[in-house]
């Protein structure tokens, strides 16, 4: 098969199957691509024979995930009502029967933050990114702990706003905050017993941290949904006009937050897009839906895209470790061929992307989401226990309670990045094994 | 404070039902997501699973992670021998024990040790193994340059990369043991 061919059909089937896949809540892009890769692992020869069409399958996937990952973010995520002045732009207009025009919004985001990496950012990434990567090397460690600190003191008391002064008043300013510090002391502390001791089996080293993050952030997500009697509001297809100065504004925000956490080890999109929220003074809440999608995608594509800039190879992100154990990328060629894979999945999954959504919203709204979600919490209980063992069920169970943390008392469940963010910042800056010895763990 | 009794209203279940969670059932003051009325003591009335689910989160994880640790603490890393690796054990903590077919590298930059390499021979096979950084210079200020002929018990990260190609990176400066010097140590 020639590379166009492959290139082509790569991206295709990616972009279908995550049209197919990704609007099932708490399907992650790496889960699936490990799967993907298993399987094709076990095809004799695919490698050797068709190099690129892994590459631009995986790339169509990703973009795929970042385009229709939306749909459950937003449509199956109800939140209490009582809980609506702290919950996101996209809830909020589910809640007003937005929900549609959300999607749109955020699907907008993403087109922008391609067109911001195929056109600006990879063309000049191989002339600039290996001597900023030189650069910075020495000062990662300490700016993944400003990073840290940044994330753990910018978090804002969600009570003790009303009633009568005293220390019940302060208590209850507290009870947020604590409740946050303790989410990502607690999923540091299980990062640090995966990283050295973890209770696995060998042969699923390979996908050591799914267990936890299922449970961290999948499992509380549709485990408050069954136990919750939210109802999805009915939803309108009519759509907002968005400016194109929030569209671009939005769009600048989340590629910068994207960028910077694709190029930092251990940061992820999340904390990305909240930097990047803080430093561009984001208030509208349009801004922020397409601020979040540019930032998804900018992340995403972005680390799978650092491995293959000639000179520079760095691997970051579960895709470009995926990638790096079957695949070593060839220069220019191979380069440019997963920037046009990532053109050609861009432009069929924003077509296929309002459809999609139409679909979807008709399905949902004035339902509970407690059907589908029973059905994906048996789905991804049974994906662990499969691939990782009663272990991987135990570490699961454990994530969640740690994940549930922040969902009950209100704090950010960003707090549970804890679990890569700490012992990674350790490593880093030479301690980790000390703590570990500390811990007893080696 | 006494907590204030419910109003009769808003004991029957249709009122529950129809009522808004985010105000007080008492006072009818809006009082989002706590669970007492910080203004009137009366209790929010929301669904007791949520409460329960709160303490139970909490519990879970400290139970689960109590068990993890134990767990750990009570694992030795898995003992793996060369031609055992394959690309599902990326990033596995392993323990592997094995000769060294030649002298190892030490690379300096300066006056600091900025990498170790040797290649580590079982009965199966053959792996590289590496440390970096204060690790390396912390290895060889405890065991010195490893020689051809030691035997080496050896705990690290194995890392897969492309063509299945594989090697063991040290992050332990304690786990790297010589066994017994090979014929060329003095």
């Amino acid at each position: 098969m020639s590379d166009i061919l492959q290139v082509v059909c790569g991206s295709v089937a990616g972009t279908l199957l995550a049209a197919a896949l990704f609007w099932v809540p708490a399907l992650h892009v790496y889960n699936v691509a490990a799967l993907a890769f298993l399987g094709l692992g076990r095809m004799d020869g695919v490698y050797e024979a068709m190099p690129l069409l892994p590459v631009a399958g995986l790339t169509g996937l990703i973009i795929g995930f970042a385009l229709f990952n939306t749909l459950p973010a937003i449509l199956l995520a109800v939140p209490d009502e009582s809980a609506f002045f702290t919950v996101l732009p996209g809830q909020r207009a589910l809640m007003r029967g937005r929900g549609y025009a959300a999607i749109l919004s955020s699907s907008l985001g993403v087109m922008l933050g391609l067109l911001f990496l195929v056109l600006i950012a990879a063309p000049l990434a191989p002339w600039v990114l290996p001597a900023a990567a030189r650069v910075l090397r020495p000062h990662l460690h300490w700016m993944v702990w400003a990073v840290i600190c940044f994330m753990l003191l910018s978090e804002w008391p969600k009570g003790g706003t009303r009633g009568q002064g005293g220390w019940i008043k302060l208590g209850r300013a507290w009870r947020s905050l604590l409740a946050g510090l303790a989410t990502f002391l607690l999923a540091g502390l299980l990062g640090f017993l995966l990283f050295y001791r973890s209770p696995l089996p060998v042969a699923a080293s390979w996908q050591s941290m799914m267990p936890a993050f299922v449970g961290l952030f999948a499992v509380p997500w549709l485990l408050t949904n069954v136990i919750g009697r939210a109802v999805i509001p009915p939803q309108t297809l009519v759509v907002d006009r968005l400016s194109v100065v929030t569209w671009l504004r939005g769009g600048a925000a989340g590629a910068m937050g994207g960028a910077f956490a694709a190029f930092m080890p251990a940061v992820t999109g999340g904390v990305g897009g909240m930097l990047a929220g803080h430093a561009t003074s984001q208030r509208d809440p349009r801004e922020f839906l397409v601020a979040q999608g540019a930032c998804k995608l900018v992340y995403y594509a972005g680390a799978l895209l650092l491995f293959l800039v000639p000179g520079l190879h760095l691997t970051r992100g579960g895709g470009a470790w995926l990638l790096r154990v079957r695949y070593a990328a060839h220069g220019f060629h191979d380069y440019f061929a997963v920037l046009a894979a990532a053109g050609i999945s861009g432009a069929l999954g924003l077509w296929i992307l309002p459809p999609v959504a139409r679909l979807a919203v008709r399905m949902l709204a004035g339902r509970q989401c407690r059907g589908v979600s029973w059905c994906c919490l048996l789905l991804v209980t049974g994906l662990v226990g499969a691939l990782t063992g009663w272990a991987g069920l135990l570490v699961m169970a454990t994530a969640s309670g740690i994940g549930l943390i922040p969902v009950l008392f209100h704090s950010r469940r960003m707090n549970c990045l804890g679990i890569i963010l700490l012992p990674i910042a350790c490593r880093m800056s030479g301690c980790g094994h000390v703590l570990a010895a500390w811990l007893r763990l080696v | 404070m006494q907590r204030n009794t419910m109003t009769e209203a808003h004991k029957t279940k249709g009122a529950a039902v129809d009522r808004n969670p985010a105000q007080c059932p008492s006072c009818e003051r809006f009082i989002g997501t706590d669970a007492v009325c910080p203004y009137c003591d009366a209790d929010s009335m929301r669904a007791p699973t949520w409460r329960v689910l709160r303490w139970g989160a909490g519990l879970l994880a400290l139970i689960g992670l109590g068990f993890l640790y134990l767990m750990a603490r009570h694992r030795e890393p898995p003992r793996v021998q060369a031609g055992e690796v394959g690309s599902g054990m990326n990033f596995a903590y392993v323990c592997m024990q094995g000769t060294l077919p030649r002298d190892a590298r030490v690379s300096v930059r300066g006056a600091e040790v900025e990498k170790l390499t040797f290649v580590l021979e079982d009965d199966t096979g053959s792996i590289p193994v590496s440390a970096y950084g204060k690790t390396a210079a912390a290895v060889v200020a405890r065991v010195g340059t490893p020689a051809r002929g030691d035997r080496i018990l050896v705990s690290g990260n194995l890392r897969v990369g492309p063509n299945e190609r594989v090697r063991l990176v040290v992050e332990v400066p304690a786990h790297v043991r010589i066994l017994r010097r090979g014929d060329s140590a003095p």
